[in-house]
């Protein structure tokens, strides 16, 4: 298809290489399983339904083949198809609007991340999920500064960028990574861990009581 | 009524007579010869007058009254042929109807309790009966019997003698009764093959009956046998004794045809209860059939109704099929030569018309009741189910052409900016105009593409689908000013999540909404609030009857409170 060949045009352009393009789920399971990629880049909606797909696909890459990062594609805002994916292994996965691949930049930033281990979740995505109306929800006890400090963490800033981004040192960003952990509840352990408990805290916040 | 009066007084003013006769002179009476045998001939007699008295009276246009009135007057009359006689008149009656009363009696039975013979066979063999009995046996022995001859010199004389021949008079006699004893077994059989080849609810009314009158016949049948060797009927010692088992068995037959009449009153007592409480419930769909099942004792019992369009059924609207699958019996109740419904009943529950004709009369009013009923049910059920076509194509419909902008426009859009910031790259340093033409060009492939998505989720939001109502109902919170108070975690069938999900963002078309859904066991209860246009609910109706729910509005233009309840099957 036209944005398929188009994409692996702009990857290739921007120096990364693509080793193989698939125009459904068993074949890019195949061609994962010949010579698996650094980075699966899969649309959520793939042949025949053209409904979920390409997100059993990346699901089912994660399981299998820790070691192959996924970032899938999708035209839905709604964050929980999202945290399907981050629930399962929250590492090595993105997920990202499909017209953000027509910003270079961002597509290949998010795929080196990816490699590098790190989650990546769409800032509109994330920035809807901050301003969402909600109750009773730990993320609403959060000043606005830490709301800024995790939905950076949810797009999957590192400290140092967070701190650039807001123009904040990085013990003040520490410090208030370090609260937003307490005001969610998080018990102390690996920071890592509990940077991913918190951005799953904050895609599972729904503004509803859980019945 | 002055017909019968008569005919009662007529035959009871003959029994005393006829038992005057017999006490005179009792050598010549099977009857005369002691108090019992006297009270025999009065009490066997006079229980068929009165049976017969009875049923005339309740159903006047039946043969059956009459019938075993004139059985009796028979009976009575028998006795005529008496030497104390006096009236030569009489004495000749007497002797023309001394076995008429096996054929008589063995009409009435046949023809009990409608009044009419079936068959061919019956109406001959009762023609045959009567032939015999009266003509051959009665007057064409009285013809050449001078009883002066026989040795009863003070008998009187026998008006229709012609002529003095008492051989062939015996001769005669003994062919007559010969032939009287075979048609008397064929009369039993045929009141026995009657009763064998009845429905179970006929034989209810037929049995009593025949088995007297079988017993009847048979005895008939005995005693004429006896006489065949002596050629006459006589009185021996077997003949008294059948003819008190006769007499006997009369009795019984008038106490069953008496009986017959004590259970229809009874049957109009529970008809007249039907309809009474048919008219306290009228309101309810289905009660026909309920209090018909337990008036006729069959709990299966189903009532159809002929629709206007050639379809049946029942008074809540449920189709049946007729002729019935299931071996039940189709008994159409008509009035005014139009079928107003069908009984469908367990096979010979209601044999008898007279039963079903009562139920036709009893019940008219809620019969009509409850046709109309049924058409109104069957026409709503055909609505909701077109509606819930017309509901499910249009979700159908709607999640296509979502996938084709998805699969479409989007695709392109999202290439044609993907070639515009590659072109960009391409062409290195562009001077402040072009670099802004290009930019409002990005721009707006940007806004076009977000337009579309949200174009795609208002015509169908694929959240709803993928993963569930409250998923959809948090999104749609995020999209627009909706609070989501309460949303059950799982999922529900589709109609019942489309059906929610279209209410509630109905509501948020208009303005601030709030809703709070949540699982019971009857199903997902979802309530919301917020404003609506005039009209506006029904358009909601339409998802939320498709999907079986029944809705309560309150309010008005300043806020509408909704809630609904849509079962999961």
């Amino acid at each position: 298809m036209l944005l398929r060949e188009g994409l692996a045009r702009l990857l290739t352009d921007s120096g990364i290489e693509v080793v193989g393009t698939a125009v459904d789920a068993p074949m890019l399971m195949e061609l994962v399983r010949q010579q698996p990629p650094d980075v699966a880049l899969v649309d959520i909606k793939m042949p025949p339904t053209h409904t979920e797909e390409g997100l059993v696909a990346a699901q089912t890459i994660r399981h299998d083949y820790p070691e192959v990062g996924v970032l899938v594609l999708s035209q839905y805002l709604a964050p929980e198809y999202a945290l399907r994916l981050l629930s399962d292994v929250p590492e090595r996965v993105g997920y990202l609007l499909k017209e953000r691949v027509t910003d270079v930049a961002v597509l290949v930033d998010a795929l080196h991340r990816i490699c590098d281990g790190e989650c990546v979740v769409d800032p509109t995505i994330v920035r809807r999920l901050i301003q969402r109306p909600r109750r009773n929800d730990p993320v609403s006890e959060l000043t606005d500064r830490e709301r800024e400090v995790l939905s950076l963490m949810a797009e999957g800033r590192s400290n140092a960028a967070i701190g650039r981004l807001l123009y904040l040192s990085g013990k003040t960003v520490e410090a208030h990574i370090r609260q937003i952990f307490v005001r969610l509840g998080l018990e102390p352990s690996g920071d890592d861990h509990r940077r991913v408990l918190a951005v799953l805290a904050l895609l599972r916040s729904t503004g509803r009581e859980q019945s | 009524m002055q017909l019968r009066l008569l005919a009662g007084v007529l035959v009871v003013a003959l029994g005393v007579h006829a038992m005057v006769i017999a006490w005179s002179h009792p050598l010549f009476s099977l009857a005369g010869s002691s108090v019992v045998g006297l009270a025999t001939l009065l009490v066997a007699g006079l229980s068929l007058l009165v049976a017969g008295l009875v049923y005339w009276t309740r159903r006047a246009h039946n043969a059956v009254g009459p019938l075993l009135l004139a059985a009796s007057g028979a009976w009575f009359a028998g006795e005529w042929d008496n030497p104390e006689m006096g009236s030569s008149l009489l004495f000749t009656i007497g002797l023309v109807l001394s076995g008429a009363v096996p054929a008589l009696l063995a009409w009435a039975i046949l023809c009990f309790p409608r009044g009419r013979l079936d068959s061919l066979l019956m109406k001959w063999t009762i023609a045959a009966g009567l032939v015999v009995s009266i003509g051959i046996l009665g007057v064409g022995t009285v013809l050449w019997f001078d009883p002066a001859t026989t040795g009863c010199t003070d008998c009187p004389r026998n008006l229709l003698l012609i002529a003095d021949w008492p051989t062939f008079a015996e001769s005669w006699q003994r062919a007559a009764v010969t032939v009287m004893g075979g048609w008397a077994v064929a009369a039993m059989l045929l009141v026995g093959s009657r009763l064998l080849r009845a429905t179970p609810a006929q034989r209810r009314i037929l049995g009593p009956v025949s088995i007297a009158g079988g017993i009847y016949l048979g005895l008939a049948a005995a005693s004429f046998a006896v006489s065949i060797t002596r050629g006459f009927l006589g009185s021996g010692t077997w003949d008294e004794r059948l003819w008190f088992a006769e007499a006997i068995s009369m009795v019984a037959i008038a106490a069953a045809v008496i009986l017959d009449r004590i259970r229809v009153a009874r049957m109009r007592t529970s008809l007249v209860d039907l309809v009474l409480e048919l008219g306290r419930s009228l309101q309810t769909g289905g009660s026909l059939r309920q209090s018909l099942s337990r008036l006729l004792g069959d709990p299966g019992l189903l009532v159809a109704y002929p629709l206007t369009d050639g379809r049946y059924a029942d008074a809540n609207g449920q189709l049946l099929s007729i002729p019935p699958i299931d071996g039940r019996t189709l008994t159409p109740l008509v009035r005014d030569d139009r079928t107003v419904a069908l009984l469908l009943s367990k096979p010979g529950m209601l044999g008898s018309p007279e039963l079903v004709n009562e139920v036709s009369s009893a019940a008219s009013l809620v019969l009509d009741h409850e046709r109309l009923l049924a058409e109104v049910e069957t026409r709503t059920a055909d609505l909701t189910a077109s509606r819930v076509r017309i509901v499910e194509a249009g979700d159908a419909e709607r999640r296509r052409l979502e996938r084709n902008l998805h699969d479409g426009a989007q695709q392109r859009l999202i290439v044609l900016l993907l070639t515009v910031r590659r072109a960009r790259s391409q062409l290195g340093d562009l001077d402040d105009a072009s670099n802004r033409r290009l930019d409002e060009i990005e721009h707006e492939l940007t806004c076009a593409l977000e337009e579309l998505r949200r174009v795609a989720h208002g015509i169908y939001p694929a959240i709803l689908a993928d993963e569930g109502l409250a998923a959809a109902l948090d999104f749609l919170a995020s999209e627009s000013n909706l609070l989501v108070e309460t949303a059950p975690e799982g999922r529900f069938p589709p109609s019942v999540e489309h059906a929610a999900y279209w209410v509630v963002a109905e509501f948020v078309r208009h303005g601030r909404a709030t809703v709070s859904a949540t699982r019971r066991t009857d199903g997902l209860w979802i309530e919301v609030s917020g404003r609506l246009p005039s009209g506006g609910l029904i358009e909601l109706e339409d998802h939320l009857v498709a999907a079986g729910a029944s809705i309560r509005a309150e309010g008005g233009p300043g806020g509408v409170r909704l809630r609904a309840n849509i079962p999961c099957e």
